[in-house]
């Protein structure tokens, strides 16, 4: 090899940089709620490709606004966010879901396979709730941390987010 | 004017009684009982802004007494930026918006009166970026800005724990009826408020959330999650039972966003950040409660 100088570190440094600002991809997966139609793009009045069954297990390849771009037997398409339920399932047995839910928050975006039963993890109850003694010492104490608007923006620019003036949605008719 | 008007329609009713019902005594009329029964009918006075954040103080020191805040300043002031960010998108901009991340595997949040803001640490794993956790930041944001739990309360007047404690505080606006308002602000808490708020602050949220330039499709995201974990589990069980199916939120929401939203699929999620800042929580074997 007749490289000169750093150019394979320069390389190899390159690649680890991109790999490295990416986060990790790991594929997430679901079922369909309900029988759907396949969509060609994620428009509704895109081409329909054909119908998936209802509880059809599919993996979630995009996520882009109210669609997924899923893969459905070896059939690629589009379906509507709602139409799909992320994850194993509702009946799963205890303790795999642990697994699936690291997976989740390791994995950023495309997340992996979902959350599902994850019985043995308690939550905060009524009871506990309308039991619990005061703390007001611990609602002082979120005082210092809360932010201005100087360091709110300040975070806000550096995740590039741009404001725009939205106007309310309306409610839906019945 | 109203009290007279309530004797008078119940002396004329009782005196059309057939004559067979037992002959009406006068002088056991409890004319004091009928004046505070004119009373609660009056139309409940608006807290004013420096009494709703004393009682929403007093409601979160309830909260925290049940979970503490998940010791990490740095997370939490990053969420506090986040929340700040979505609060400046508001109606209410200036209230002392306090966020904070509470620690329970539970998958929750919450938000009291006056601004302070609540999610739980189980439910900001869940979360798969930036955007989720604003999405849910910014409907909670919401429930704030409309007032919901005080309107829930104000409704309910008549009967009850809140109409005690409001009327009390609109005779008297003692520190013992602010006490018994923050009774009943936590107390929403378990019984949830209507499903028209919480589906009013799916829509009043997403659109925050496009105002301070997130993917708006964060509050979906999360939606479409809540619907997929089994609602028997003990980590939902609460937050489950005080609001309206993900699915049909989901549904609802995404259906009108449809055309109005959906232009803004493609801006950010910072889901790097958002992933950076919370990965040392996804490990959840300690299966604390």
């Amino acid at each position: 090899m007749n490289h000169s100088g750093n150019k394979p570190v320069l390389r190899l440094a390159l690649c680890l940089g991109l790999v490295l600002a990416m986060p990790a991809f790991a594929k997430e997966t679901g079922a369909l709620r309900q029988a759907a139609d396949l969509m060609a793009a994620p428009y509704s009045d895109a081409k329909v490709l054909g119908r998936v069954a209802e509880n059809t297990r599919v993996e979630i390849l995009e996520r882009r606004g109210a669609w997924l771009h899923i893969n459905a037997a070896s059939k690629k398409g589009w379906v509507k966010l709602h139409q799909v339920r992320a994850g194993e399932g509702p009946e799963k047995k205890s303790g795999q879901g642990l697994t699936a839910l690291k997976n989740v928050a390791q994995t950023g975006r495309s997340g992996s396979t979902g959350i599902v039963a994850t019985t043995g993890i308690r939550g905060l109850s009524a009871e506990e709730l309308k039991s619990a003694k005061p703390n007001p010492a611990a609602v002082q104490a979120m005082d210092p941390l809360a932010a201005n608007e100087t360091a709110a923006r300040e975070q806000a620019q550096a995740a590039g987010l741009k404001e725009r003036t939205v106007p309310a949605l309306p409610r839906p008719q019945p | 004017m109203k009290t007279r008007l309530t004797i008078l329609t119940f002396l004329l009713t009782a005196l059309c009684l057939p004559a067979t019902a037992p002959a009406f005594d006068f002088k056991k009329l409890d004319l004091d009982k009928m004046r505070q029964a004119g009373e609660k009918l009056k139309p409940l006075r608006e807290l004013s802004e420096s009494d709703e954040i004393e009682m929403g103080r007093g409601v979160a020191a309830n909260l925290l007494g049940a979970a503490p805040l998940v010791n990490d300043p740095p997370m939490q002031a990053y969420v506090n930026r986040i929340g700040k960010w979505l609060a400046m998108h508001s109606e209410r901009p200036n209230l002392p918006w306090r966020f904070g991340v509470l620690d329970t595997n539970g998958v929750n949040a919450f938000a009291t009166p006056g601004g302070y803001v609540f999610i739980t640490r189980g439910m900001l794993v869940r979360c798969r970026d930036e955007a989720e956790l604003a999405g849910i930041l910014a409907h909670e944001i919401s429930h704030v800005v409309e007032r919901h739990a005080l309107n829930t309360m104000r409704k309910g007047a008549l009967v009850g724990l809140a109409g005690d404690a409001f009327s009390e505080y609109a005779a008297k606006q003692g520190k013992e009826s602010l006490t018994k308002l923050v009774s009943a602000g936590t107390e929403i808490f378990t019984r949830g408020l209507d499903k028209e708020d919480e589906f009013a602050a799916d829509r009043f949220g997403v659109v925050i959330a496009a105002r301070a330039g997130y993917d708006p499709y964060g509050l979906p995201g999360v939606l479409q999650t809540l619907a997929s974990i089994n609602p028997k589990d003990d980590a939902v069980a609460l937050m489950f039972k005080t609001h309206p199916d993900p699915g049909k939120r989901l549904e609802l929401i995404t259906g009108v966003m449809e055309g109005r939203l959906d232009q803004y699929v493609d801006a950010p999620t910072a889901a790097a950040r958002f992933v950076q800042m919370t990965k040392k929580y996804t490990n959840l074997e300690t299966n604390k409660p």
